[in-house]
């Protein structure tokens, strides 16, 4: 961080270095190079065509479901992430079902406060989907759901 | 745990809830929400000269566990004194719902609480 460091002042070493202080993260560089090494030897591209197929299956099994309506652009043009309303459900107790039942959602605003507002909506319920996930996940999800109904419709 | 948090009676009170509405003698009134969530709870009390809660009523809109507790905890009060209202805390509201909130939760079950106390003590509405 420093070149030379008095009683009178200090004097900065040149960029990168100045903006370093301290013992680098070693470890987390590492294992930074570690989680690299993994998701080449899939293929990114290998991991953006799961998304995009459990995705698009959530959409269609999603949409399926009466009283349930997706926010957001179509099937094809979306990342690996579904946001969704239920009439009269509030995303806090659609959640909560669903951790019962062993599925984790995102309930609240999703650090988008001012896309809700423009939208209209409260809060939304959003299903996130990745290299980990497969389509029985969105099975689970989906009975999940009708769980879900069964309480509160 | 499901069915510990969506018992029997938090259910009823959400979808049925008998203090929900208007009234219109007022004393005091508030209302408040939790911004990250959109729960939100507006309260109607009504106070006579002994200091006796006569009437209360609430209205708004969020979560099952928010609106029930608003509905519960009127229940709760109505008839009271508002000294005798004024020490109850997080723990009273939860041993009132008799469920097992987990963090999460806690702030939808309390913000009646919060709202009710305002209304009624005037504490100061949190700035954005």
């Amino acid at each position: 961080m420093i070149r030379k460091v008095t009683f009178e002042g200090f004097s900065t070493n040149e960029i990168p270095y100045k903006f370093e202080a301290g013992t680098s993260a070693i470890a987390e560089a590492i294992g930074f190079a570690a989680a690299v090494e993994y998701l080449d030897a899939i293929g990114m591209q290998a991991i953006h065509d799961h998304e995009k197929v459990i995705t698009k299956y959530a959409c269609e099994q999603l949409a399926a479901i009466p009283g349930l309506s997706i926010m957001g652009p179509s099937k094809d043009m979306r990342g690996g992430v579904v946001s969704f309303e239920m009439e009269n459900i509030h995303p806090h107790d659609i959640a909560q079902v669903l951790d019962a039942e062993g599925i984790a959602v995102r309930a609240g605003h999703h650090c988008a406060m001012p896309l809700h507002q423009k939208l209209n909506v409260q809060a939304s319920t959003r299903a996130s989907f990745y290299l980990y996930n497969t389509t029985q996940d969105v099975d689970d999800l989906v009975r999940g759901i009708y769980q879900v109904k069964e309480i509160f419709d | 745990m499901m069915d510990d948090l969506y018992r029997e009676m938090i259910l009823d009170h959400y979808k049925n809830p008998i203090h929900k509405g208007e009234m219109e003698e007022i004393s005091h009134s508030f209302e408040d929400d939790n911004p990250l969530c959109g729960d939100f709870i507006h309260m109607d009390l009504e106070v006579d000269e002994k200091g006796i809660i006569t009437n209360a009523v609430f209205s708004g809109h969020g979560c099952a566990i928010s609106q029930a507790s608003a509905d519960i905890l009127l229940e709760d009060i109505i008839g009271k004194k508002m000294e005798d209202v004024q020490h109850m805390d997080s723990q009273y509201v939860i041993d009132l719902l008799g469920i097992d909130l987990g963090p999460v939760r806690l702030k939808c079950a309390l913000l009646p609480l919060k709202v009710m106390k305002a209304a009624l003590y005037g504490i100061e509405k949190e700035e954005e």
